[in-house]
């Protein structure tokens, strides 16, 4: 460590201050750390400087722990020494995507009986790149294939298709006739399997292909907030500076055909069969919710997470307010910790609301 | 280079270094989690930025 010449952090790597503590988010390894909050402190308020200065100014009272912190930046590459700090700029936090809508999703059961080809072509024109199909109760293969063909036919700009499926007892064999002829095919995830796996992609399947033994019924199985779902890379921070980083250009259409920002929300914008897609967009009540960024949200704008948790506004602790906190957290930004939201007794009416019962009953 | 006195540290700094050394540096080296680090396990589509939509995780049986 060049401890007398000035330090700067790395440009790709973002401050976030929480209530109790905060993080530092690598968004070009993807990488995240807890920090304390006086480490923030210290380092948003002398950035540039030397840390023998640094030391200094707190009257080398604490040069034991300044070390410390800084070894630790040091080692983990979220800091480097420049005499000439004022040629390395900070990073822009603006968010910018030239589709309409960037990402969709489709729900399908058993009864679906709406016209999806009519959905994907519209989808077409409003550059859509990214769609989820979610098929609940049997898996309808047929319907999942016309859905690939026509993408594969059309030319169309959806780069990259995630299907859920339930098992069923010919999977294997489906998966293998499927993942070369249908290249957007990125992610295959199977529920309500006899066993869990994880396949990642490689020379013979590009797909991503997981098993588990979970069953998700229906669309209520959404909405989970946990560290698993967080995203720390450029994009997906600064859309969640600047947006909703869940529903920001998301549209979506639920297992009876209708027409909403996502599956899981109460309102409705008519019928895909009989509404346009380019209608509802332009309609403002469809797209205000774009703008539900987590620095607007009850507790998580004290979160040091919030800009890497994707959020959620379709289950919420108070389904009346539109700020309120996602109700599947079980995260505390006071406390630290993480709990079982849905044994939470507090957010009971909330689950009832939702009619959430039979998604947070244990097996 | 304006030197800072000790009552114009921030407080939290203040404090935990001042009153609470012994549980506050055991707590700091805690405080240093990895978070995330994305690898092929993970949930996360190799094209697209963040999760369309929050069902499956993989481990949580
Ligand atoms: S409190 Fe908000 S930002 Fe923090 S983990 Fe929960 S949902 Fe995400």
């Amino acid at each position: 460590m060049k401890t007398n010449i000035p330090f700067k952090l790395f440009a790709n790597c973002i401050l976030v201050k929480g209530i109790s503590r905060s993080t530092i988010c690598d968004l070009q390894r993807n990488d995240v750390r807890v920090i304390p909050n006086d480490l923030y402190d210290l380092l948003i308020e002398n950035e540039g400087k030397t840390i023998i200065g640094i030391k200094e100014l707190y009257e080398n009272k604490f040069d034991d722990i300044i070390e410390e912190y800084f070894q630790f930046l040091y080692d983990n590459e979220f800091i480097f020494f420049t005499k000439q700090t004022t040629i390395f700029p900070k990073l822009s936090m603006d968010w910018s995507d030239s589709t309409i809508i960037n990402n969709s999703i489709i729900d399908i059961d058993e009864n679906s009986n709406y016209d999806i080809v009519n959905i994907l072509k519209q989808l077409n024109t409003l550059h859509c790149r990214h769609l989820e199909i979610r098929n609940f109760n049997n898996a309808r293969v047929n319907i999942l294939e016309d859905i690939l063909s026509f993408l594969n036919e059309s030319e169309s700009t959806i780069q990259s298709v995630e299907i859920l499926l339930p098992f069923f007892k010919d999977i294997e064999e489906w998966i293998t006739s499927i993942k070369d002829k249908f290249l957007r095919v990125d992610f295959i995830r199977v529920f309500k399997s006899p066993f869990n796996q994880n396949r990642v992609p490689n020379k013979d399947c590009k797909a991503h292909i997981m098993f588990t033994k979970q069953n998700y019924i229906s669309e209520l199985c959404c909405g989970k907030i946990s560290q698993k779902f967080f995203s720390a890379n450029m994009k997906a921070f600064t859309e969640s500076m600047n947006y909703n980083s869940c529903l920001n250009k998301k549209l979506s259409i639920d297992k009876n055909g209708i027409i909403k920002n996502c599956p899981s929300m109460q309102n409705g914008y008519g019928s895909s069969d009989s509404v346009r897609l380019e209608d509802v967009i332009s309609d403002s009540n469809f797209t205000k919710i774009w703008n539900i960024s987590k620095d607007k949200i009850s507790v998580c704008k004290d979160c040091e997470f919030r800009h890497i948790c994707t959020d959620c506004r379709a289950y919420t602790e108070n389904p009346e307010d539109e700020f309120s906190k996602p109700l599947k957290c079980g995260y505390n930004p006071k406390t630290n910790e993480w709990s079982d939201w849905s044994t939470n007794p507090l957010k009971e009416k909330a689950i009832s609301f939702y009619n959430l019962q039979a998604v947070t009953e244990k097996p | 280079m304006q030197l800072i006195k000790i009552e114009q540290l921030p407080l939290t700094f203040h404090k935990a270094t001042i009153t609470e050394t012994a549980t506050i540096k055991k707590a700091k080296k805690e405080h240093f989690i990895l978070i995330k680090k994305i690898g092929s396990d993970k949930i996360s589509t190799e094209k697209f930025y963040k999760p369309i939509s929050k069902i499956f995780s993989f481990d949580e049986d």
